[in-house]
């Protein structure tokens, strides 16, 4: 029955015009993304890949944001929520089939572009990708999941504005977590400011879902792979970390008029 | 009481009250009342006198703030009772995206119907509803009628022994509400068990034996339906009129109504 609501889910994202968008916008990204290789004299395919692998996993955690912070106020305003839970889906299948079915759509966009992106790049600079471009999907498909289940749970606990907003934040941050600290101790070495809090902060956000550990893109460029079980191993925490915020999305849900 | 009579019961609502989060007062307020297997009742009352707050909480959308309620034996929203309980809403929420052949698919799938049963019961309440041709095409294009239509044959689809029915001929033009009526009448011949939302006394007539009055949050009247119409319509009579002369009045203002 689970799998019925997921295919629903991924049947109606699919239909609407915002999967047409999405599959433009893929589209001229990576025409984007050859036209800026082309004028570079030293590995344009890498540039290329690094290009199209940048955009479209910022692109596609934006519209995953989005959509995981509409769909539940979308549907009760739709009264298609009702009409599935008065049909027999529990209120915990309701959440966990959406969370599932809106990632298996983002999932299905982010492979044609990856077919798209694999196109382009082999007949226009003979690199047809490498195995590092499945390993960089496998993982960011675990981290839309981990997205989608935080965006779902804020927008049970608050209007879509502010989810759409905190998750947006939130995803940035735990992305650049190391970035940031970097920068702080950097400056608090050098006695530029004062980052202590920062760094306090910093402790703090490490109790939330390492999303840097999902993000692979630097090593293309490289052109390395990375060992599978350490892939593996990575998607198990993205899964359990979607698991627990998905669980935390059902306990609010259970509770809540409709 | 014994186990038989304990099965009859289909509804068992004790000293039930709603309060909503904000709301100074509540919107349902110690309600009792008991609906048995076979009984055709009407749910009657002005807007906002609670009618669909305790539809939504017999259907488990809304939870009770305090007292008792208990349908086909088990507590309101079990996936148990979802199996013999269908439900009109007033207006029907679909997904424009699908037709309404497909979406009876996907919730005959959701109730667990085998695939040949879904099809006979989908193709025959199509037929019945007059949607045998347009249910192919989505729904986006659907006028009111047609929505309702399909809001009657997911209702039906599971062939369910608890109807609820909000305003079931809303949106219906008159050649339609006469199939709807002549349905209605043989459910009921059938042994169904009825709940009917309405404000049409001519439709509650025919198809109830007994009606509930709900007034400012609490059940007022309760009994055999021409008992309780004629206390009503007498009390509608005896109460101040909606307004001397409404059009006078708006003629005078300097509105032109001819």
């Amino acid at each position: 029955m689970i799998s019925t609501l997921i295919l629903l889910r991924l049947k109606i994202m699919l239909r609407q015009r915002f999967a047409w968008l999405c599959f433009g916008i893929g589209l001229i990204l990576i025409l984007i993304g050859y036209a800026t290789a082309s004028v570079s004299y030293v590995s344009p395919h890498k540039l290329y890949y690094n290009f199209a692998l940048a955009i479209s996993f910022v692109a596609l955690h934006l519209l995953a944001i989005y959509q995981g912070a509409q769909l539940f106020h979308d549907e009760k305003d739709r009264r298609t929520l009702q009409l599935l839970l008065v049909s027999g889906v529990s209120r915990a299948r309701w959440v966990v089939g959406n969370v599932l079915g809106l990632c298996l759509a983002f999932v299905v966009i982010d492979m044609l572009w990856l077919i798209l992106t694999s196109l382009m790049g082999g007949l226009a600079f003979g690199v047809w990708g490498s195995p590092i471009l499945l390993q960089v999907k496998i993982l960011q498909s675990f981290s839309l999941l981990i997205v989608i289940s935080l965006t779902f749970l804020l927008t049970l606990l608050f209007r879509t504005v502010l989810a759409l907003s905190l998750s947006a934040v939130l995803t940035a941050f735990l992305y650049s977590v190391s970035s940031i600290e970097n920068l702080f101790r950097d400056s608090q070495s050098s006695h530029l400011m004062d980052g202590d809090w920062a760094l306090k902060v910093i402790k703090l956000a490490k109790l939330l879902p390492p999303l840097e550990w999902f993000d692979l893109k630097s090593f293309v460029g490289y052109e390395s792979s990375v060992s599978w079980i350490m892939v593996l191993g990575v998607a198990a925490l993205g899964a359990a970390w979607a698991a627990l915020l998905t669980a935390f999305a059902v306990m609010r849900f259970e509770k809540m008029d409709l | 009481m014994t186990a038989q009579d304990e099965s009859d019961i289909f509804v068992e609502i004790r000293r039930l009250s709603k309060r909503f989060k904000g709301n100074a007062g509540d919107t349902l307020q110690d309600i009792n009342l008991r609906i048995k297997r076979g009984e055709s009742v009407a749910l009657v009352g002005a807007n906002g006198a609670g009618k669909s707050t305790l539809i939504k909480m017999i259907l488990g959308l809304v939870r009770p703030s305090t007292g008792e309620l208990s349908v086909l034996g088990a507590s309101a929203g079990a996936s148990q009772t979802h199996s013999r309980v269908g439900y009109l809403p007033e207006i029907p929420g679909f997904w424009g995206e699908l037709s309404a052949f497909e979406l009876l698919g996907d919730l005959a799938s959701l109730r667990g119907l085998d695939k040949e049963t879904a099809h006979k019961r989908r193709e025959k309440l199509l037929s019945l509803l007059g949607l045998s041709k347009r249910g192919q095409r989505s729904m986006g294009g659907y006028s009111k009628g047609m929505l309702q239509r399909t809001g009657i044959a997911s209702a039906l689809l599971h062939n369910p022994d608890f109807l609820i029915l909000d305003e079931p001929m809303s949106g219906l033009d008159p050649r339609a509400q006469e199939k709807l009526r002549s349905v209605i009448q043989k459910l009921r011949e059938s042994g169904k068990t009825l709940l009917i939302s309405s404000h049409a006394l001519e439709d509650i007539r025919s198809f109830c034996d007994r009606v509930i009055v709900l007034e400012r949050s609490k059940v007022v009247l309760d009994g055999p339906t021409e008992e309780v119409l004629g206390t009503l319509l007498e009390k509608y009579r005896s109460s101040e009129p909606w307004d001397e002369d409404p059009l006078g009045e708006l003629s005078s203002e300097g509105w032109s109504l001819t």
